[in-house]
């Protein structure tokens, strides 16, 4: 059971993650795939807050939130005026230098990583009590995601992606909008984090890597890039599917590259064969209008 | 602190050194230049191209220069296969770059895994020793690994130059990746471009990869490592500049050569990666963009210089 | 891995059926009894899978004689075997399911940043946690139901530098290490030890995993004129850092860890491997004779011989500790939860152990550490040869 819910916790963990990257990605279509760092700065500042800064835990997610939107703002501000693959490739270069920074940084543990973190709920059903409190955040997220993009702003988000240009005539400021909502969606991820680290009590900079980014694509694609409804499900499919594959009679050391080949296989049948995902419209990965669900 | 025989030594090892580098950002940077994608998929033609050697020289024992024409048919195969039916595919979609990011990362992935399934993860190499005995030319150590290393990488380079400027594959190479339209207008298949860019950037590839894996070891995940480096040098060297891109491999080998001399060794990683977003956000075209809008600009003063002159007389 | 032992999770046990179990009617009353299982939290796959594969044969081997000698009272011992990948969410999920779907009592887990990943895991479940091949100082505090059989760095790096200083007279060490987890602490232990023992260390550099080129930090170590160069790395780089390192002139006596007691070394350094010393944790064969039988044994089965051999020695007696351990609390009638796991290990005393000698568990609370010699072994002739033992 508790390895059930922990499967459960993690999924809900990642629909937060990937909901709040397919807003960035998927609605406003900015190519940043820092999200993982934000993630880390997220789980690594709570986790500070927690345990250095004498926070209440309950409390220090808040911090958190606060250092993954704050991060968001320093890439973001300079980075957004630049746009498509630059964006991508700044991403990334942002994604592994903080990466780096962390790993350099001896007093939050350094290379090894950062134990003895509070637990945010003891006791035999933490990881049920967990779970529900996560799921709030993470129906909350989906709901703030849904929310954005609807209405008058929504409107302006997915004509910021369509054309940009047409955007900045009619008189919005797009730079606004687009560090605006790169901050909400680095906010969400740095409350992922924080959740994480108060519930499985380690962060190591090695949970972070850029690796984690492909995986999130994975939960978007699979799910729908642009749509709300396909995040949980992608992460629910990206989580679990591993595990399903261990239960499997297969030898070990063939049993995780045919999980990496699974998780990749599938997103690239995915984007051949259903490129609009689960739940997405048959427009999303064509280049143009995306519809919220 | 460093005198003039440990400057040159870490300039002639950084140099040679460089040369993996410099071959796959050129291989990298091409395929950029004629389709304007970035083509994450070859660090698997990487992984593919190593494991084959791999297979053929140090399992099977063939000769290097039969292995290394079967690697090249392979690799080159794998790229036209990937052309084919995967980025013809999305282009006919008209798809976004952000979906090509995700394929050709996908695929890159995906053959990282099967690589490990097929080849394992020992670290591996081309050669049964690494050690490399060196002799001394003025004080600096030089391999034959190192001239090797340095006589292929400028023989490919000036045959890819000469190739884009000297022949009719690489004007339509040129064309395409100057405006597709009109090199369609003017009976260019872009399609048949692509697929030849597809070839030709197959060539630094596998020698790229011979002269890493006979210097160090490989493991399933160097490809994206070696991929990464090649990105930067695309930024940096300027979108578009195939032999920016390996001027700025090299320099970027340089950089980390000389800068423990300068930083702590533990933020030599991360002086790339800053450079890397740095280099986006105040030289998007790259410093060979920063030097022909310098180039730009002095002649626009010339000019604009010579046209107040003639006004000048003119009003006299 | 192509030679390495296919072995499922639930076919595993089923290598240990061993003929001896089963000659006596009491015996195979109690052999019909639930097998007796423990966790093994490895990397089977990814960057490290060379070493954890190696590490489960290991093991698998000594249930093999275990069970063929009858078993733990006669009962059959298993084991349960997860892929950790060497990632630390990897290895939490592995260790959840090991507490709480195949509710193993005890497992056996490796690699610094899983061990501490999955010690709360540990805890919590009240599941017996020992890490056996990880070296970072801090698994000695990770709390009460997480211990260690393996030495952690600081007895490694201590005796090392102490050694370098006192017997080998050495006084200006260069110290070079892999920017990683394992890099960072042990060349920090290293150091401060080799400037306690007198010593001065001249040079303290860092190089990336992905490093291919050393020349830069080889000259700064070259220009700091060291007497000894110490290598915290890793097995993929270390032939080429070695080989680059003499072909620039630096001809200073090279010491690494026992990380660097593998084949590979040898075979892709050739001759510049000469004079290497390495630290082991582990008797060799001059040291115990069982382990020259353990040699061959890989010689016979896979026609070579271990990666890391002192780490799958720790992993072979892995199975003779949990043996141990159930033994412990059935020959008292205590059922073998995880409780009575720790219980017994913290009762036992020292173990005698096959491969590695004799055991001792420092099990005070906040530093369950161990302490053992240090075998310092020297290339020569192309082949790892016994240089000196350091005392406990």
């Amino acid at each position: 059971m508790e390895y059930v819910l922990t499967i459960l916790a993690l999924i809900v963990l990642w629909t937060i993650l990937s909901a709040s990257f397919n807003l960035v990605i998927g609605f406003a279509g900015l190519l940043i795939v820092a999200q993982p760092l934000f993630y880390g700065i997220g789980a690594y500042a709570t986790a500070a807050a927690a345990m250095f800064l004498g926070v209440p835990v309950p409390l220090a997610p808040l911090l958190g939130i606060l250092a993954a939107l704050l991060a968001s703002i320093v890439l973001s501000v300079p980075c957004v005026r630049v746009s498509g693959d630059y964006l991508l490739i700044a991403s990334i270069g942002f994604l592994l230098a903080g990466l780096q920074v962390i790993r350099n940084t001896e007093s939050i543990g350094g290379a090894g990583g950062l134990a003895h973190i509070p637990a945010l709920f003891e006791g035999p059903n933490r990881t049920l009590w967990f779970l529900l409190v996560s799921g709030a955040f993470a129906a909350a997220t989906l709901w703030l995601v849904r929310w954005l993009v609807s209405g008058d702003f929504g409107r302006a988000v997915v004509a910021m992606r369509d054309d940009e240009e047409a955007l900045a005539g009619l008189g919005r400021d797009v730079l606004r909008i687009k560090v605006f909502l790169v901050a909400v969606s680095a906010g969400c991820a740095g409350l992922a984090g924080g959740l994480y680290a108060l519930h499985f009590q380690f962060v190591s900079p090695d949970q972070f890597e850029l690796l984690h980014a492909a995986m999130m694509l994975a939960c978007v694609i699979v799910g729908g890039i642009g749509s709300t409804l396909g995040p949980p499900v992608g992460a629910a499919i990206v989580i679990a599917l591993p595990q399903l594959i261990t239960m499997l009679e297969m030898p070990p050391a063939v049993m995780a590259a045919i999980q990496g080949m699974l998780f990749t296989g599938l997103v690239i049948a995915f984007l051949f064969l259903r490129p609009q995902g689960l739940f997405g419209s048959a427009a999303a990965v064509g280049g143009s209008r995306v519809e919220a669900k | 602190m460093m005198d003039v025989t440990v400057f040159l030594q870490i300039a002639w090892s950084s140099i040679a050194g460089s040369s993996f580098y410099v071959l796959v950002a050129v291989a990298f940077a091409l395929y950029l230049k004629v389709t304007t994608y970035w083509n994450f998929a070859q660090a698997a033609q990487i992984g593919i191209a190593f494991y084959l050697l791999y297979a053929l020289v140090r399992v099977l024992a063939w000769p290097a220069w039969a292995a290394l024409g079967a690697t090249f048919v392979v690799v080159a195969g794998f790229g036209l296969a990937l052309e084919a039916w995967g980025m013809r595919v999305l282009r006919r979609r008209n798809s976004p770059h952000l979906t090509y990011f995700i394929f050709t990362f996908m695929v890159a992935q995906f053959a990282g895994f099967l690589l490990m399934l097929l080849g394992g993860t020992e670290p591996r190499s081309l050669v049964a020793s690494l050690f490399m005995p060196g002799f001394l030319v003025a004080g600096v150590s030089v391999t034959a690994w190192d001239v090797e290393a340095i006589i292929v990488t400028l023989v490919l380079l000036g045959g890819i130059a000469l190739l884009l400027s000297g022949t009719a594959a690489g004007e339509r190479i040129l064309a395409v990746s100057d405006n597709r339209q009109l090199a369609e207008f003017y009976g260019i298949s872009a399609e048949r471009t692509y697929m030849l860019a597809s070839i030709v950037c197959a060539v630094p590839i596998v020698a790229g990869v011979w002269l890493f894996g006979t210097r160090t070891t490989f493991l399933p995940t160097t490809g994206l490592d070696l991929l990464l480096i090649a990105t930067v040098a695309t930024i940096l060297g300027g979108v578009g500049s195939v032999i920016g891109a390996g001027v700025a491999a090299l320099a970027l080998g340089l950089m980390r050569g000389f800068s423990v001399f300068v930083v702590p060794s533990i933020w030599e990683n991360a002086l790339v990666y800053f450079a890397l977003v740095l280099a986006v956000v105040f030289l998007p075209r790259g410093f060979g963009g920063l030097w022909t809008s310098l180039l730009a600009r002095r002649r626009a003063a010339r000019m604009s210089q010579a046209a107040a002159t003639a006004r000048a007389s003119e009003a006299a | 891995m192509g030679n390495a032992p296919r072995i499922t999770r639930r076919t595993l046990g089923g290598l240990a059926l061993g003929a001896a179990a089963l000659a006596a009617p009491a015996r195979l009353a109690r052999a019909q009894q639930p097998p007796l299982r423990f966790g093994v939290l490895l990397p089977m796959t990814g960057r490290a899978a060379f070493f954890g594969n190696d590490q489960i044969a290991a093991t698998s081997w000594a249930l093999e004689r275990i069970n063929a000698a009858g078993g733990v009272a006669g009962r059959r011992l298993e084991m349960v075997t997860i892929d950790s990948q060497a990632d630390p969410q990897t290895g939490i999920n592995g260790a959840t399911r090991l507490a709480t779907v195949d509710r193993v009592p005890l497992f056996f887990v490796s690699w610094s940043a899983v061990v501490n990943a999955v010690a709360p895991v540990a805890n919590r479940e009240r599941v017996l946690q020992i890490s056996s091949g990880a070296t970072a100082p801090g698994i000695a505090r990770l709390g009460e139901y997480v211990f260690t059989m393996y030495p952690l760095a600081d007895v490694e790096g201590i005796a090392a530098a102490t050694w370098h200083v006192r017997s080998m007279n050495r006084r200006r060490a260069g110290v070079l290490y892999i920017n990683n987890e394992s890099g960072i602490d042990g060349a920090r232990v290293y150091r401060d030890a080799f400037q306690a023992a007198g010593g001065q260390v001249v040079a303290y550099e860092a190089y990336d995993p992905r490093a291919t080129d050393f020349t830069g930090v080889l000259l700064r170590l070259r220009t700091a004129n060291p007497d000894i160069l110490w290598i915290q790395g890793d097995v993929p780089e270390i032939p080429a850092l070695v080989s680059q390192a003499r072909r620039l002139g630096l001809n200073q006596t090279v010491a690494t860890t026992s990380i660097g007691q593998n084949n590979r070394v040898l075979e892709q350094l050739g001759p510049a491997a000469e004079g290497l010393l390495v630290t082991s944790l582990a008797p060799g064969p001059q040291d115990r004779p069982a382990v020259g039988a353990y040699i061959e044994e890989w010689r016979r089965r896979e026609s070579r011989q271990p990666n890391g051999l002192p780490f799958t020695q720790y992993f072979y007696d892995a199975a003779f500790v949990a043996a141990s351990l159930f033994g412990w609390t059935l020959q008292r009638n205590l059922p073998p939860s995880g409780e009575n796991m720790r219980r017994a290990l913290v009762e036992h005393g020292p173990f005698d152990l096959p491969l590695t000698g004799e055991l001792r568990i420092d099990v005070a609370e906040g530093r369950h550490t161990v302490r053992k010699p240090v075998y310092v072994l020297q290339v020569r002739d192309g082949a790892f040869r016994p240089h000196a033992t350091i005392g406990v």
